[in-house]
């Protein structure tokens, strides 16, 4: 006999071996651990899960409204904000008795036209119908009282304006949609942002901070008015400006309008005159004139030119209002206003010379501000001699009030250009130089002697212990190319303390009339500068400039 | 023993599961909560608005300058009500020189 016979049940013994058992366990037990595991794992990725967040899904958009930041001065006193306020609409599919609707709702609105919106509310397929929009609260309430099927309230943004008339053009206003119109809500439609919002949540971004001061604004405002009716002007426009960073501390144009209810806004006389209006500003150009043949050195306060008898240009004839019957020096024709006078230095300064000028001040291009684009400045489409010469007295020439002003600073503060501007900045960016140092203290003395002097045309825009230099313009208003109906535009440049001067005041008066208060006169030395007189006195301590004497100084 | 250890982790899974849960509903109700709270805080920053806008409007010099006059008699400061602090003190100087002994 042979070994042992092979044994089949061998490997099934094998595998029924203890061990193998032991071993059959495990394997299932991690495999279940594993399948366990990702049950497990899945469930705790599932925890982990952010829950579903609420959010509203609406079709299209129905009333969609714009969330504005607000408007400060700066001092940060509110000009414009977003209020919520409710609107009320009507949803026809609901309205149940169309008729009873209107009965309820015509004496609350009587303004509305009900025909129209009848005609509106009867037709079934539409379910969203304004009724008012941007209403009070207590308005909303004594609605929903009435128990109205078919009326229901959303919550929009309107605009509100806390200063009311005060800040009226600078600000601008905005339409039914909250969107800007003019101004400087238009600005932040364009520049800052505007957040769509589908309810009634306030914009999240920071106020806008003018450089106007509210305060600052009232006087000057409220002395233009005045002075508008004193004088019986038809418009009167006016600006306060620091003379060294060219921020604008206040400006007003009348008439003005009311922003919280901004319909008036569209009548043409609601015109900003200093960012809009484009006029011929007379004699206030002079300072330019004399500043630039100072500047080239062709003159000094003391040359002497013959101003004794008119000047024949082409065919202009070029007169003084009150001629000298001798010749005057460059400060003469400053201070007593000389247009023959003027109109001779600029013949010195020639064309080449005065165009360079004017650009480099800024009065040949188009200027952009906050307040959105100046209307551009208007010279002669071919400049002759005969230019140069009315536009060294201010005519044949037309720029915005705003645009000169702006020029205009860089005469008295040492010599460099100023950029206007309504809004706050972080950080000054100082202009270039343009005139040398000493044609601007010679310039400040110029402007300080024709207040001083007893026969200076600024004599009545003096003020106790403030130092006021300036000049007058009497502009006469072209109509059709001519000169001769009468009206003119008066205005006052004006700077003050003299000595180092912090705040260059520019006002205007359009077409006043001879009356007591200006002794029967329309000039400018009886107008406009007595009422910058009045403004500065109510404005420099606002300023916080303290009054100083001697008055007169050296 | 794997008996004790198999009922142990059955145990434990079944005790994590409830616990995952109940936290993820705490966070739920929390973020609601959360969400009732920013609702609250918009309602209010709208109605502080207003209130900054009455207090604009209440508050501007056009009205301020009406009721001054009106009811306090003021007027604007002009140029000679200011004084600096050393001719205060000289000015009661001189009039204590100037008081009868």
């Amino acid at each position: 006999m042979n070994g042992p016979a092979i044994k089949h049940g061998d490997h099934r013994d094998r595998l029924r071996s203890p061990r193998m058992r032991r071993r059959r366990t495990f394997a299932m037990g991690m495999a279940a651990l594993g399948a366990f595991g990702l049950v497990a794992g899945q469930l705790v990725r599932f925890g982990m899960m952010p829950g579903p967040s609420v959010s509203l899904a609406a079709a299209k958009p129905i009333a969609r409204g714009w969330a504005r930041p607000d408007i400060a001065d700066r001092r940060g006193r509110l000009l414009a904000t977003d209020i919520a306020a409710p609107s009320v609409f009507a949803d026809p599919a609901l309205l149940v008795d169309v008729d009873e609707a209107i009965e309820f709702l015509r004496p609350i609105f009587p303004e509305i036209k009900w025909r129209e919106m009848r005609g509106r509310l009867e037709d079934r397929r539409r379910r969203f119908v304004w009724i008012k929009r941007g209403i009070t609260p207590k308005l909303a309430q004594r609605i929903y009282n009435l128990g109205l099927p078919g009326i229901a309230f959303r919550n929009e943004l309107r605009r509100v304006y806390p200063a009311g008339n005060t800040t009226a053009h600078v600000i601008g206003y905005t339409d039914i949609d909250n969107r800007g119109r003019s101004g400087i809500e238009k600005f932040i439609d364009d520049v800052i942002g505007i957040d769509a919002t589908d309810g009634a949540v306030r914009s999240r971004r920071a106020p806008v901070r003018l450089t106007l001061d509210l305060g600052i604004q009232h006087v000057l405002r409220g002395e233009l008015a005045a002075g508008q009716a004193r004088y019986k002007a038809k418009a009167a426009a006016g600006i306060v400006m620091d003379v060294n960073t060219g921020a604008i501390v206040a400006a007003a144009s009348l008439p003005d309008f009311n922003p919280n209810e901004a319909d008036e806004a569209l009548r043409a006389e609601r015109l900003d005159r200093l960012t809009q209006g484009r006029y011929e500003l007379g004699s206030v150009f002079k300072a330019l004139t004399v500043a630039t043949a100072l500047d080239l050195r062709l003159a000094d306060a003391n040359k002497r030119y013959d101003t004794r008898t008119p000047l024949k240009a082409g065919k202009y004839t070029i007169r003084d209002s009150h001629p000298a019957s001798r010749w005057l020096s460059v400060e003469e024709i400053f201070v007593h206003s000389s247009n023959v006078g003027a109109a001779l230095i600029g013949m010195d300064i020639g064309r080449n010379h005065m165009k360079a000028y004017l650009d480099t001040l800024g009065l040949t291009e188009k200027m952009d501000t906050a307040m959105g684009p100046l209307t551009q400045p208007k010279l002669p489409a071919h400049w002759q001699d005969v230019h140069t010469m009315t536009m060294s007295y201010g005519h044949g020439i037309a720029v915005t009030p705003l645009q000169f002003a702006a020029a205009s600073a860089a005469l008295v503060n040492g010599g460099r250009r100023v950029y206007p501007r309504f809004v706050e900045v972080a950080a000054e960016r100082p202009g270039e130089q343009v005139l040398a140092g000493d044609v601007s203290r010679e310039m400040r003395r110029l402007f300080r002697l024709n207040v001083t002097s007893r026969s200076g045309t600024g004599r009545y825009a003096a003020v106790p212990g403030y130092h006021v230099g300036g000049k007058t313009g009497t502009a006469d208003q072209p109509r059709d190319a001519r000169y001769t109906d009468g009206r003119v535009i008066s205005s006052f440049l004006g700077m003050f303390p003299a000595g180092n001067p912090k705040y260059l005041t520019y006002v205007l008066l359009f077409e006043p009339q001879p009356t007591a208060a200006s002794n029967g006169k329309i000039s400018a030395s009886r107008t406009a500068a007595p009422l910058t007189a009045r403004i500065i006195k109510r404005a420099a301590p606002m300023l916080g400039i303290a009054p100083s004497y001697p008055d007169s100084d050296s | 023993m794997r008996r004790v250890v198999t009922s142990v982790v059955w145990a434990l899974t079944i005790l994590s599961v409830f616990a995952l849960y109940a936290i993820k509903y705490d966070t739920r109700q929390l973020e609601v909560r959360v969400r009732g709270l920013e609702r609250m805080v918009d309602r209010t920053t709208g109605e502080i608005a207003v209130l900054q806008a009455e207090w604009g409007h209440l508050t501007q010099p056009d009205r301020i300058e009406r009721l001054a006059r009106r009811h306090l008699g003021y007027g604007p400061i002009l140029p000679d009500q200011f004084a600096t602090l050393d001719e205060v003190i000289l000015a009661s100087r001189l009039a204590k020189q100037a008081l009868p002994r």
